[in-house]
């Protein structure tokens, strides 16, 4: 019951297994295992990444340098963390690198932006529901952002989006705390319950 | 373990559960905790519906193949031309070149100082030194001795030595002594053409023949 995703530990070591060996043919040189790897990351990267920007350029440039970073460092990867940690540690900060270049990076919002959102309808069909999550996921500060999507839509956890982000352990807590308390106010539809915040972070 | 601190634990262990990356001792706490935790039965369903919504929500990210297509053209690109570090660093074939270079240029180098040395060596013996006063090799002997005015302007005395066809040999010394010589061949007529000259320039205080070839005179 607590463990949705109890299927799920099989099939990732059976992925960070495949993702490995890819690695060790993309250190030797052979480009197919390149487009294999590409090819099984590209989606889950470019939602990522377009959940953070809307900038599609950038995104295309931040994809295209990550696996062009792989492709040429891909004997370094010393295989003490699970591959998919590994390249998205490079898409994240070929993502800041290429958000940076293409523009500032988006605005870290406060507050002042809850009195943007709309109204609580509680019969939200599927597609304002989708609008409605966007809209309370723009108004996190981007790494609160980021760091709510790397657990929830890629997976990760709490120790592996620290060495991807380059962050302590205790940050991605106090990020993801942060997050979920912004969340739970802005989205209270989700719950069936008005906002509460009655745990209290050192 | 209080209650307190059960709740808050567990709380925050929320996302990691849900995304299967909790410790199994964190798994079985979190369990225990629930049964009799009403608000964090809550909390743990309303994550799981928005981690549910966050899946479904699949925005449109373009075209994969496009995409591959760009990278294995810059792959392509790339290999086509050596990387950097390879096109600035030297082949083992070049630093051979490069240090047989090098040894050439520095035994033509030694052998060009040393010529030179030897050279000039012979012309300059060592310890002999020039001055200024010194007649040099080929000036004519002073025939003249002359002291001028303190008042004589340069261009006075320079008109003054082509008139009596004389030059500047030596001079002025302590004394205030000129020695002269023939801006032409040395004759005796010559010398005493110029002594006439001389004798007649009223900024002239004293002249006289060197080695007697006339009496001296005193204006």
């Amino acid at each position: 019951m607590f463990r949705p995703e109890g299927e799920r530990e099989p099939e990732a070591m059976r992925d960070d297994s495949r993702d490995r060996e890819l690695l060790q043919q993309i250190a030797a040189g052979e480009r197919r295992a390149l487009e294999r790897l590409y090819f099984n990351y590209r989606g889950r990267l470019a939602q990522f990444l377009s959940r953070l920007t809307g900038r599609r350029e950038a995104i295309d440039e931040a994809i295209n340098d990550t696996f062009w970073i792989v492709w040429q460092k891909a004997a370094q990867f010393r295989g003490d963390s699970r591959a998919s940690t590994w390249i998205m540690g490079i898409a994240w900060r070929c993502g800041l690198k290429a958000l940076r270049r293409s523009g500032p990076l988006p605005p870290e919002h406060g507050d002042s932006m809850l009195d943007a959102l709309p109204t609580v309808d509680t019969t939200l069909v599927a597609e304002e529901l989708r609008e409605w999550l966007d809209s309370g996921l723009r108004t996190l500060p981007f790494e609160q952002r980021a760091t709510m999507e790397m657990a929830y839509f890629l997976g990760h956890s709490c120790e592996e989006i620290a060495t991807i982000m380059s962050c302590p352990v205790n940050t991605v807590k106090a990020r993801m705390f942060q997050a979920r308390i912004k969340l739970r106010n802005l989205l209270p539809t989700l719950g069936g319950a008005p906002a509460k915040e009655k745990v209290q972070h050192d | 373990m209080t209650s307190l601190q059960s709740h808050r634990q567990v709380w925050e262990q929320i996302p990691w559960i849900l995304n299967g990356s909790a410790s199994e001792a964190e798994l079985r706490a979190a369990q225990e905790h629930l049964r009799q935790c009403a608000d964090c039965r809550e909390a743990f369903a309303f994550e799981q519906r928005l981690r549910d919504a966050l899946l479904r929500a699949q925005p449109n990210v373009g075209d994969a193949e496009d995409g591959w297509q760009r990278l294995s053209a810059r792959i392509v690109s790339s290999e086509a031309r050596p990387p950097l570090s390879a096109r600035l660093r030297p082949s083992a074939t070049q630093t051979r070149w490069l240090a047989a270079a090098v040894i050439v240029e520095a035994l033509a180098l030694g052998a060009m100082v040393t010529t030179s040395w030897f050279t000039h060596a012979g012309r300059v013996p060592a310890g002999v030194y020039q001055t200024l006063a010194q007649p040099e090799v080929g000036r004519p002997a002073a025939t003249i001795r002359v002291v001028l005015a303190p008042d004589m302007t340069l261009d006075q005395l320079r008109t003054l030595l082509n008139e009596a066809h004389l030059q500047v040999v030596a001079g002025p010394g302590e004394s205030g002594v000129w020695s002269l010589a023939p801006a032409e061949d040395v004759n005796t007529v010559a010398t005493d053409a110029a002594l006439h000259e001389l004798r007649q320039s009223p900024q002239v205080r004293f002249v006289e023949p060197i080695n007697g070839a006339t009496r001296a005179h005193s204006p």
